[in-house]
């Protein structure tokens, strides 16, 4: 029935944009949406929402771009920021942006504390003094520039959805489908199960030229063979998230393109520092060096992938370029095996990894044999991200020995890695390694507070965090993936922007025939 | 017509005993079948090399369906044969007994009918962890209660005969009526049933693989590799397909052989077959 629902407003939707002369662009998407309040949300609806709202600046290949907000400064210690915001924007509803629209919705993210509502936790209060002009007091300093740009928890809407009542009645009212941006679209029809239908705001401030699409469609379809064949049948016009055998075959196939950048998402082994025998640094090297990194690329990503030499992503500025990456050695193995004193033949290291995740598999596997080398054995454990983060989380002295996860940022920036999988913990959350260090949790403090006002010595510190991590070894990074999108002929202009995670902006697109 | 069958099952059933036998001696690629990655020649289709093609890490498909054979056969073995082990004591005790024991035996034995087994497994391996060991733990939790309860019936109709009425009144304790006496006489039923059982028990081992809490990779295991071949279905046939059609076959012939069986035993059926 449901099947027949979809084709049926599909149809509809066909039949309406070709009466009408419009154009349509479909995206397919794996994962169904989940809520749309742009305060709260942390998760795959940010593909709709980075269409539908707008933030004050945008991250585009490594710079900030102005987007809301055409300049902004800071005092010298980075505690005082200053925006200046553009004019003749207007939100969906009318309503002019102005700095208390700024105000209202920051405030409004940091009051429910929802997901994302963390990266603003620097902000203590945020001024207007004019309706053009909106000041950040902070308690710290902090890169308000740059978690400005965030594509969670960083949209600005209109105040004028205070007049619906509270802040649950509010977002009631935007899980229904509403929304009060200025971005290029707005939502004409949410089903969070099938499918969104934006329509172009026709008061949109950077206009509309011939070639963009009027309408746009995230289509949700959970399988990857069947996206493959949608796109290249031209029913759908991009996609993302092929099995990356299909990708092979896409490359020569003249009806579609694919499009790639390094992605921010790192996949990380985390060694249990707080557990016999990987809390013997000569053993944890030893494993280290017996992982066959670029097997795992070539056969894991098919090369769609890289291997970044530190934790902090490459792309990112603070990349550990001193470093050289880690490689598959199993001579230096052998010697640092045998000089950490444990008889492989005692232990069985524990490996857990996320079932349905067919490359953490794959290059669990990879693993698996490459110790065998070594001698030492280990133990596959498949389960589900509940079970095997809970088990992370218990004791560390009786949980697994090692622990495959995939990171990546809120915030563009290296302390959103940092801090989160390295930094002391008083109740484990990311911190898998259970890796106390004061001096990096110093460093690392020290970085993002001068990172607004003084880069390079951020760069610098962030730099220092990195070679000490690569000593102690308590996680080595496996790969960086490609952001990968597929995308028709028919659609031109499409440029993947890693920093928005599957994120398709629709408006930057035109049609090619 | 019946003959004929039954040879082909009995062959087809005892090519794969001994298959699994002898599997560490004749397969080809050993560690491959054991779970060690072969990655320059992923997703190889079928070739004189690889006769069934190569799965999603370059292993040998045939190598490791002759080993998965040993864990579908080991599975299938170690279900029967421990439900018959806890069924068939408490279904002749049940039946033999009579009155308010067989009541409380036989209410007990429901309430483990009761269990869907697929959830018990799932319950299973969130508490003591996924694995082979588990999964037949949780099949023969389910599996008992049906042994007990053909044993029963065997033995409510056993115990009325003229000879056992003869060993009782000779003062042939209970427990040697129990098992020199009435056992015997369920034997036949009871060879229907484990054979037939044995297909079934591949089928449900291979469901709970499958779902993943059976076998864990990168053993090798029938349901296990058509759960990890079904992603490359698509394109490469050939990884899920072969598995698929020789667990079909195995649990073919044993049900095959589980009727011919029948037909062996049930007097009425076997006249039919003679003639």
């Amino acid at each position: 029935m449901r099947r027949f629902l979809v084709a049926f407003l599909l149809v509809v939707v066909l039949t309406v944009a070709f009466s009408q002369k419009q154009t349509m662009v479909v995206y397919a998407y794996g994962s169904e949406m989940i809520t749309l309040d742009p305060s709260t949300e942390f998760s795959n609806s940010i593909i709709v929402l980075n269409n539908v709202y707008e933030t004050l600046t945008r991250y585009v290949d490594g710079k900030l771009e102005p987007l809301l907000a055409t300049e902004w400064s800071a005092n010298e210690d980075g505690t005082v920021w200053t925006f200046k915001l553009r004019k003749n924007v207007k939100f969906h509803d009318g309503t002019e942006l102005t700095s208390e629209a700024v105000k209202f919705s920051i405030e409004r993210t940091i009051r429910l504390a929802g997901g994302p509502a963390y990266i603003w936790d620097s902000v203590k209060e945020i001024e207007t003094p004019d309706p053009y002009t909106v000041v950040f007091k902070l308690k710290y300093p902090a890169n308000i520039p740059l978690i400005a740009s965030a594509g969670y928890g960083a949209f600005i809407f209109s105040p004028k959805v205070a007049q619906i009542g509270d802040d649950e009645a509010i977002a009631n009212w935007f899980n229904a489908g509403n929304d009060a941006g200025t971005g290029p679209y707005t939502i004409t029809k949410y089903d969070p199960k099938t499918q969104v239908v934006l329509r172009k705001f026709d008061g949109y401030w950077q206009g509309w030229t011939e070639g963009k699409f009027d309408i746009a469609v995230i289509q949700i379809v959970p399988d990857p063979s069947l996206r493959m064949q949608m796109v290249t049948s031209g029913k759908i016009h991009v996609t993302r998230e092929l099995i990356y055998d299909d990708l092979k075959k896409l490359e020569n196939n003249p009806d579609v393109h694919i499009a790639q950048k390094p992605s921010f998402q790192v996949l990380y082994l985390f060694f249990n520092t707080k557990k016999f025998p990987l809390s013997n640094p000569d053993f944890r090297a030893a494993v280290a060096y017996a992982i066959p990194y670029k097997e795992i690329i070539d056969h894991v990503l098919l090369g769609y992938g890289l291997q970044p030499s530190g934790i902090i992503p490459r792309g990112m500025f603070g990349y550990a370029d001193h470093l050289p990456p880690l490689s598959q050695d199993l001579e230096k193995a052998r010697q640092l095996l045998a000089k950490s004193n444990v008889d492989p033949k005692n232990v069985k290291l524990v490996l857990t990894y996320l079932q349905s995740n067919e490359s953490e598999k794959k290059a669990s596997e990879l693993i698996w044999s490459s110790l065998k080398k070594l001698g030492i054995e280990v133990e596959l454990r498949p389960m589900n991200w509940e079970q095997q983060w809970a088990w992370a989380r218990s004791d560390p002295s009786k949980a697994q020995d090692m622990f495959i996860m995939y990171w990546w940022p809120t915030v563009m920036t290296p302390y959103d890695f940092l801090f989160s999988m390295f930094h002391t913990e008083e109740e484990v959350l990311f911190n898998l390694s259970y890796y106390y260090n004061e001096e990096v949790d110093k460093l690392m403090d020290e970085a993002v507070q001068v990172e607004g006002t003084n880069p390079k010595r951020a760069e610098q510190l962030y730099k220092m965090v990195e070679t000490i991590l690569r000593r102690d070894l308590p996680a080595v990074p496996l790969y960086q993936i490609s952001d990968i999108y597929v995308v028709h002929k028919s659609v031109k202009g499409f440029t993947p922007n890693p920093a928005y995670p599957n994120v398709v902006f629709f408006y930057e697109l035109e049609s090619g025939s | 017509m019946k003959n004929r069958l039954a040879r082909l099952s009995l062959t087809i059933v005892s090519t794969f005993v001994l298959l699994a036998l002898i599997a560490p001696w004749i397969v080809p690629y050993r560690d491959q079948a054991l779970g060690e990655p072969n990655v320059a020649e992923r997703l190889l289709p079928p070739s004189l090399k690889h006769p069934f093609g190569t799965d999603h890490m370059g292993r040998d498909i045939l190598s490791r369906m002759i080993y998965g054979a040993r864990t579908s056969l080991f599975t299938a073995v170690s279900v029967v044969f421990l439900s018959a082990l806890i069924g068939v004591p408490i279904g002749i005790a049940a039946g033999y007994a009579g009155g308010f024991l067989d009541n409380v035996l036989m209410r007990f034995t429901d309430v483990f009918l009761s269990f869907p087994p697929l959830l018990l497994a799932l319950l299973i391996a969130s508490t003591l962890g996924k694995g082979l060991f588990n999964a037949i733990l949780a099949l023969v939790i389910t599996w008992w209660p049906w042994y007990a309860r053909l044993v029963r019936s065997q033995a409510l109709s056993i115990k009325s005969l003229a000879y056992v009425e003869a060993a009782r009144a000779a003062g042939v304790s209970h427990f040697v009526i129990m098992f020199k006496h009435i056992l015997p006489g369920c034997v036949a039923p009871l060879a229907v049933q484990c054979t037939m059982d044995m297909g079934s028990a591949i089928l449900e081992a291979a469901a709970l693989s499958f779902l993943g809490l059976g076998v864990q990779p990168p053993a090798p295991d029938w349901g296990l590799m058509i759960s990890e071949g079904k992603a490359y279905f698509l394109n490469y046939w050939w990884v899920p397909t072969f598995p698929g059609v020789f667990m079909l076959l195995l649990v073919m012939a044993f049900n095959l052989l589980g009727d011919v069986f029948r037909e062996l035993v049930d007097p009425r059926l076997r006249r039919r077959m003679l003639i």
